[in-house]
């Protein structure tokens, strides 16, 4: 289910599957994610817990545990340079610049002994000279509209919307091509969490930079993103344009997630929700994950997996037989 | 942070106090009586031991000892030596001026060397590098150290005869200048490694489980993420975090560093304080143990005072956490 960008692809991911496995155990926490995101495109996953999207934003970047994480299968592109393969100082050359990225928490995220100043500094460093480092960090903090004082403090004395305003500062310094935000509003109250997306869009526009917006709550990413993926169970399950799959979901998880986020009230007064769990993750899925807990599943999911099918206009897709033009067509 | 290091001093001072009233107690706990111990297994006469007893004060009410002693104390006054005489605090300080000098070179050096082992072991977590550091401190923890001292004297002094086996100086061509640090050296080298295997263990493997900790922080990713290398991710990230429990436990022992070195000094003979302290015990030289226990004492509350604010200048919290802005 590679998208709509064609040419200018700043991120690209195909089919990828990545494991964690410790003491003979393995947990599939990825298990067929494609997307890609063009030069200064807003993309957005959305999806629930552990369905993968935090994993899938850290191992674009190297930052899962080496020796633990596996990518199995799958490629990994970062503006046109197959990353799939990178170890240790490889990923040197991908963090930062052209990708950064920032965190749910900005408390522990942030090193609690340095000051603010030196933190951002070293992003700075890292990417420009010592000289300019003085002036760039100050001009970083503007641009995340945090004064200039905040340079001196350590993280513990900052709130959260301005801690979170300094890990985009960090991110910023590094002059990223594109920003991986992984739920950077999650820990925030809902005020701050306003102020941060709005900060967000206004950042974007002045730099032009590409983001991948991660989060479970398809409100933000419905006002922040030009495209959308929707991840269940470790697979890209439907993408396409942000109004159009959330108007028009194809796959029954989106429906179902778009009514539970809508709190919609099914037909006796209740809120509709997603009867069942999401599956165990310690095998892949041959079939279609949702398939347990799909109410309109039928004999053809149990035969095989459904490929990524038009669901739509403007490269909408999902995987999901109900949308397949004849049921009885060979995969 | 005025504020913070005011707290701390005041606290010490009182700590201070405190234990030189209980060391002077417990002195007068100890089983025997000094002035069996000065005139020996003669058996003196009564008018003859009530006259020492009134010399030294020991008839008085014990309320009055005490006060005699405070004042005493506060005047840099801590009694003569009933053995030798000789006034307890220039007894006291010379003796642990020599140990000092063994232990801080040994501890600086067992801090240093513990901490840039377990930073390594960190990085390599899990791996053999991890393992064999591990190891390597857990013996160095585990061996006692009159054991290994003698082991080295066997080896290094009996039978290689590279190092002298004991003391401080050679007695018979001590060499001036340049000779006389040399033959400092070879004098200090074997004790100052007992001490050094010793204190290396103890903070290697604190220092490790705690790097090790750090290392699976957020605030780690954060780090990676900007595209720093592991080098600057470990040293400049980790290390500082990393080093807050490593501080206590080498706070800890510096505070210990005056009698922390007794049996070291027994095998070695070296002359400091532990070696004053085990005659005076058997002397029941009441004035130079209350003495040794006052300035172990101290050192224990200087080293606790020093551990406190370099946690402040470590970690930043604290001095929020103390109540003073910094």
């Amino acid at each position: 289910m590679t998208g709509a960008a064609g040419g200018g692809a700043i991120l690209e991911v195909h089919a990828l599957h990545v494991t964690y496995e410790s003491a003979g155990r393995a947990v599939h926490a990825v298990q067929d994610a494609s997307l890609s995101v063009a030069e200064g495109e807003a993309v957005g996953i959305a999806g629930e817990s552990g369905c993968g999207k935090s994993t899938l934003a850290r191992v674009l970047l190297g930052l899962v545990p080496a020796g633990i994480a596996h990518i199995r299968n799958g490629r990994i592109a970062i503006g046109g340079v197959d990353v799939t393969g990178f170890a240790g100082r490889d990923w040197e050359q991908v963090r930062g610049q052209p990708v950064a990225i920032v965190f749910q928490d900005p408390l522990s995220f942030l090193n609690p002994v340095m000051r603010v100043g030196d933190q951002i500094g070293e992003a700075v460093r890292r990417h420009d000279s010592a000289a300019a480092v003085p002036a760039r960090s100050a001009e970083l903090v503007d641009l995340v509209r945090l004064q200039r004082s905040v340079l001196r403090r350590y993280p513990h004395e900052l709130s959260g919307g301005m801690r979170q305003r300094v890990m985009l500062a960090i991110a910023l310094g590094c002059r990223p091509r594109l920003l991986v935000a992984d739920e950077p509003t999650t820990a925030l109250d809902a005020t701050t969490e306003a102020e941060i997306l709005a900060l967000l869009r206004e950042l974007r526009r002045e730099l032009g930079m590409a983001m991948l917006l991660i989060s479970h709550d398809l409100g933000v990413l419905r006002w922040n993103c030009d495209r959308i993926y929707i991840m269940y169970a470790g697979h890209t399950v439907e993408s396409g344009a942000t109004a159009e799959v959330l108007s028009r979901p194809a796959h029954p998880y989106t429906r179902g997630l778009a009514g539970a986020a809508r709190l919609a009230r099914l037909p006796d007064g209740h809120f509709a929700m997603i009867g069942g769990d999401v599956p165990r993750l310690e095998r892949p899925a041959r079939l279609c994950p949702f398939l347990s807990r799909c109410d309109a599943a039928m004999a053809r999911c149990r035969e095989a997996m459904p490929p990524a099918l038009p669901a739509g206009a403007n490269g909408h897709q999902a995987r999901c037989w109900l949308i397949a033009p004849a049921h009885r067509e060979a995969i | 942070m005025a504020r913070y290091i005011g707290a701390r001093l005041t606290w010490a001072a009182a700590m201070v106090l405190g234990i030189a009233i209980v060391a002077f107690l417990i002195t007068h706990l100890l089983p025997g009586n000094p002035v069996d111990a000065l005139v020996g297994d003669f058996p003196a006469p009564p008018e003859y031991v009530s006259k020492v007893r009134h010399l030294f004060g020991l008839d008085q009410p014990l309320p009055v000892q005490l006060w005699l002693y405070l004042v005493n104390m506060a005047r840099g006054n801590l009694g003569f030596s009933f053995l030798s005489r000789q006034p307890v605090l220039s007894l006291v300080l010379a003796r642990a001026g020599t140990t000092l000098l063994l232990m801080v070179p040994s501890l600086i050096l067992a801090s240093l060397i513990g901490v840039a082992m377990a930073v390594r072991a960190a990085a390599s977590h899990g791996r053999m590098l991890d393992s064999a550091l591990t190891a390597v401190s857990l013996i160095g923890y585990s061996i006692p150290v009159f054991w290994l001292g003698q082991i080295l004297v066997v080896i290094f002094a009996v039978n290689l005869g590279w190092l002298p086996a004991e003391g401080i100086r050679s007695l018979r061509e001590p060499g001036s200048g340049i000779g006389a640090v040399l033959d400092f050296l070879r004098h200090f080298a074997l004790p100052a490694f007992c001490i050094t295997v010793y204190y290396l263990a103890v903070v290697a493997r604190v220092a490790r489980s705690s790097m090790v900790e750090m290392l699976h922080q957020d605030f780690v990713l954060t780090a990676r993420a900007k595209g720093l290398s592991e080098r600057a991710v470990l040293w400049r990230h980790v290390l500082r975090n990393g080093l807050i429990p490593v501080i206590t436990v080498i706070g800890y022992n510096f505070g210990y560093s005056l009698t922390g070195a007794i049996l070291t000094e027994t095998v070695f003979a070296w002359p400091g304080l532990g070696e004053l302290f085990v005659t005076a015990i058997a002397n029941r030289d009441y004035p130079v143990l209350s003495g040794i226990f006052l300035l172990a004492a101290i050192a224990v509350v200087l080293a606790n005072l020093a551990t406190d604010l370099l946690y402040a200048a470590v970690d930043p919290r604290v001095r929020i956490a103390a109540g003073g802005r910094a």
